[in-house]
C-alpha cells in the first residue's frame, strides 16, 4: 500500500509541469549560488596569494626591528571551504588581524575597496536559500495535505485512519523534500567537479547540516498540517500559516539576537579594555624608567642586564596580566555564546541559523579561536622581537613568520549541541505529528 | 439489510428520538429531513463516525473483500483534493486501498459517460463533475451489500441525476439495501421504494409510505406537513 502512496505522490509532484518548473527554478538558483560560492572561493585563494606576496615583500623593507615591532605584520583569516555553501550565513565577511608589539588585539572586518561589496544579505547562500524557500513551500504543502473534512472522510472509505494519515503525511513529505534535496546533491557534485576540496570532518559536517535542513523541512511540513487542524480547515489557516512561518524564520531569530545583544552590553567595551591594558603598560613603563634611572646612577652595574631584567619582568608579569585581561574577556564572551547556543536549541529556526553561521568557521567560535591564535602569535612575536633586538642585537631584520603562517586556516565548526538540537527538532516534529493525527481523527468524525 | 434500532441523537438543537427503521435488501429507502445539520449528524452516525446517544445501526450482509459491509456516499468538492494529481492516480490509489479491480470501476464510469482518456488528465484540468463521477464509480464498485447516500444529487445537472438514478436501480436489482438521506420529496418520488420523514426528532409516519402511494398523494401537502 505504501508503494501506492509513493506512486500517487510521485505522479502528483513530478508529473506536474508547474511543480517541475518550480523545481527547475530552484535548481537554477541553487546553481547560481553554488557558482557564486565557487567563484568567491577562487577569488579568495587569489587574494590569499596576493596577501602573502605583499607580506613577504614588506619585511625586507624594515630598517630595524623597532620598525618591525611597531608596524608588525598581518594575519589573514581563511574560512573553511564549506563557506562555498554558507556564504550568506557567516557572521563576518573578511577577517584580518594586525600583530605588532602593542598590547592591543586588533581583529577587524575588512570593508575597504572591493571587500565592501563582499557583504551580502541573509540567506543568500545555497543552504539559506533552500531553507527559506523550502520551509515556505513545506508549510504551504503541509496546510494542503489534509485540506478538508470531506477529503479525509472520503479516503477513510478506502483505508484505515492511521494508514491514511501516516501514509499521506510521510510519502508526501518524502517526495516533496526531493525537490530541495536533489539541488543540494547536485551542487555538492558541482563543487567537487570544480576542485573544491573538503578535508577532515568537513564532509561529515556538511552531511549534518543537510540532515538538519531536511529535518527543518519536515518540521515546517508538519507545522502546516498542525495549523490546518488547529483552525478546523478554515480558509484563514493559510494566512496564519504564513504569519507563523514569517515569525519563526525572520522574527524569532532577530528577537533572540536582540536578547543576546542586550546581555552582551554587560561585557566591557573594547575601549575600556584597551585603556585598562594601556594603564598597566604605562604604569610599568614609569616604574621601569625610574628603576633604570636609579640603577644607572650606581657604579659597577651592567645596564644591558638591567634592561633585560626589566624585559623579563614585563614578559612574566605585565604581558601576562594583559593577556589574562584579554582571556577573561574571551571567557565571558564564550560564556555568552554558550548561552546563545543553548537558547538557540529551543527554537528550530534559530538553531538552524546558529549552525549555519558556525559551519564555515566565520561564526562566533571561529572568531574566538582566531583570537586565541592571534594572542599566541603575538606572544611569540614579542619574545622573538626581544630576543632579536635586546639579546642578540641583530642588525638585519628577519621575518618572524614562516611561509603560510600568516594565514589562519579556520576549521569547520559543528555545534557541540548539534545532536541535542537535531533531536529536539525531531521531537517537536514527532509530537506535532501525533497531535495532528489525534486532532484530525476527531475533526473528521464531527458531523 | 440496514437496521436502525431505537436510535436517539442529541447534539445541540438537533435531536432524534427512538428511530426504528429497516431497509430491506433490494430496496431504496428515502429518509426525508428538512434540517441539514440533523441529516449531517445522522449521516455521521450511519457512517460510524459518531456514537448515537442510544440505539444502534446494524448493517447485515456479506462484507466486501476490504471488510466493509456498507459504503457511504457523500458529496465531494474536487477543490478539496490535490489538483496536480491525475484522475488515474486517484483511481489507482483508491482501488488498491479498497481492494477492488479497476475494471469494475471502468464499467461504472462507462455508465456515467466518463471516457478512459479523461483519467490521464489532472484534476485541475477536468470538470468538477467528472471527479465526482469518478469517486462515485469507485465507491459503487465496492461490493458492499449496503449503501448510504447523503443528498448526493443536490445541485447536480439533470443528466448526472439520470445517470445516477440508473446506477441506483442497477444496485437495487443487485439486491443491495440503499438508504438515501435528502430533503427533496420530488426526487424521492423518482427513486424510492419507501419514504419516511423526520420531524421534530420523530419518524413520521410511523410506518414508512410506499413510493407507489406517494404518487397518489398531494406532494405539496406532504411537503408542508413534514418538511416546512
Amino acid at each position: 500500500m505504501i508503494r501506492e502512496f509513493f506512486h500517487f505522490e510521485a505522479g502528483r509532484v513530478f508529473g506536474d509541469r508547474r511543480v517541475l518548473g518550480i523545481g527547475l527554478l530552484i535548481f537554477i538558483i541553487a546553481g547560481f549560488l553554488a557558482a557564486t560560492g565557487v567563484r568567491n572561493h577562487a577569488q579568495f585563494l587569489e587574494e590569499e596569494r596576493t596577501f602573502q606576496e605583499y607580506e613577504k615583500q614588506r619585511v625586507p623593507q624594515y630598517v630595524n626591528y623597532a620598525q618591525y615591532a611597531a608596524l608588525g605584520f598581518r594575519v589573514m583569516f581563511k574560512p573553511s571551504p564549506l563557506a562555498v555553501f554558507f556564504e550568506g550565513s557567516r557572521l563576518m565577511s573578511s577577517l584580518e588581524s594586525n600583530v605588532d608589539l602593542s598590547e592591543l588585539i586588533q581583529i577587524y572586518n575588512v570593508h575597504k575597496g572591493r571587500s565592501l561589496f563582499s557583504v551580502r544579505g541573509y540567506f543568500s547562500d545555497i543552504f539559506g536559500f533552500l531553507f527559506v524557500i523550502g520551509t515556505l513551500v513545506m508549510v504551504y504543502s503541509g496546510t494542503n495535505a489534509f485540506p478538508s473534512r470531506s477529503a479525509l472522510a472520503l479516503r477513510l472509505q478506502f483505508m484505515d485512519y492511521p494508514l491514511m494519515f501516516w501514509g499521506t503525511l510521510i510519502t508526501r513529505f518524502l517526495i516533496l523534500s526531493l525537490v530541495f534535496n536533489l539541488p543540494l546533491i547536485g551542487m555538492y557534485a558541482y563543487t567537487q567537479m570544480m576542485g573544491i576540496e573538503f578535508s577532515g570532518r568537513e564532509p561529515v559536517h556538511l552531511l549534518a547540516v543537510f540532515v538538519l535542513l531536511w529535518t527543518m523541512l519536515a518540521f515546517f511540513f508538519v507545522l502546516g498540517v498542525v495549523l490546518r487542524g488547529l483552525f478546523r480547515f478554515r480558509g484563514q489557516s493559510l494566512l496564519w500559516t504564513f504569519v507563523v512561518w514569517f515569525a519563526l524564520v525572520f522574527l524569532v531569530p532577530e528577537m533572540i539576537m536582540e536578547f543576546v545583544y542586550s546581555r552582551s552590553q554587560n561585557l566591557p567595551s573594547n575601549d575600556s579594555l584597551n585603556f585598562q591594558k594601556l594603564r598597566v603598560v604605562l604604569e610599568n613603563e614609569a616604574r621601569a624608567v625610574d628603576h633604570v634611572r636609579s640603577m644607572s646612577q650606581r657604579k659597577d652595574v651592567d645596564m644591558r642586564e638591567v634592561v633585560r631584567e626589566q624585559l623579563r619582568f614585563f614578559l612574566d608579569n605585565i604581558h601576562l596580566l594583559n593577556r589574562n585581561i584579554e582571556l577573561d574577556l574571551t571567557r565571558r564572551v564564550h560564556k555568552l555564546i554558550r548561552q546563545y547556543e543553548r537558547i538557540s536549541l529551543l527554537v528550530p529556526t534559530q538553531f538552524y541559523v546558529f549552525v549555519n553561521r558556525e559551519i564555515s568557521g566565520l561564526g562566533y567560535y571561529g572568531y574566538l579561536d582566531f583570537k586565541q591564535h592571534i594572542l599566541h602569535v603575538q606572544e611569540r612575536f614579542l619574545r622573538f622581537f626581544f630576543q632579536q633586538h635586546y639579546f642578540h642585537r641583530a642588525e638585519k631584520v628577519e621575518s618572524f613568520i614562516r611561509p603560510g603562517e600568516n594565514v589562519y586556516a579556520s576549521r569547520s565548526y559543528l555545534s557541540e549541541m548539534f545532536k541535542w538540537g537535531l533531536g529536539l527538532v525531531i521531537l517537536y516534529t514527532i509530537l506535532m505529528s501525533v497531535w495532528a493525527q489525534r486532532r484530525y481523527q476527531r475533526l473528521v468524525r464531527e458531523p | 439489510m440496514i437496521r436502525i434500532v431505537g436510535l436517539s441523537l442529541n447534539s445541540g438543537s438537533d435531536c432524534i428520538h427512538d428511530l426504528n427503521l429497516k431497509v430491506a435488501d433490494g430496496e431504496i429507502f428515502c429518509l426525508l429531513c428538512k434540517q441539514r445539520s440533523l441529516r449531517q449528524s445522522l449521516f455521521a452516525v450511519l457512517r460510524g463516525f459518531q456514537e448515537p446517544g442510544h440505539g444502534q445501526v446494524i448493517y447485515l450482509g456479506d462484507p466486501a473483500p476490504s471488510g466493509a459491509n456498507f459504503v457511504v456516499v457523500d458529496q465531494v468538492a474536487a477543490g478539496d483534493f490535490d489538483p496536480g494529481a491525475t484522475l488515474g492516480s486517484f483511481l489507482r490509489l483508491f482501488c488498491r486501498a479498497a481492494r477492488i479491480s479497476r475494471e469494475a470501476v471502468y464499467e461504472i464510469l462507462i455508465q456515467l459517460n466518463v471516457g478512459e482518456n479523461l483519467l490521464r488528465r489532472r484534476l485541475r484540468d477536468v470538470d468538477e463533475e467528472v471527479f465526482r463521477k469518478l469517486v462515485l464509480a469507485i465507491l459503487l464498485a465496492i461490493p458492499a451489500p449496503n449503501l448510504v447516500f447523503n443528498d448526493l444529487i443536490h445541485g447536480e445537472k439533470k443528466a448526472f441525476e439520470l445517470e445516477f438514478n440508473n446506477l441506483l436501480n442497477l444496485h437495487r436489482e443487485k439486491g443491495k439495501a440503499i438508504l438515501y438521506l435528502t430533503d427533496d420529496i420530488f426526487y424521492a418520488l423518482h427513486i424510492a421504494d419507501r419514504v419516511a420523514f423526520i420531524k421534530r426528532g420523530h419518524l413520521l409516519p410511523r410506518e414508512p409510505i410506499p413510493a407507489v402511494d406517494l404518487e397518489e398523494m398531494d406532494l405539496m401537502r406532504l411537503y408542508r406537513k413534514y418538511l416546512s
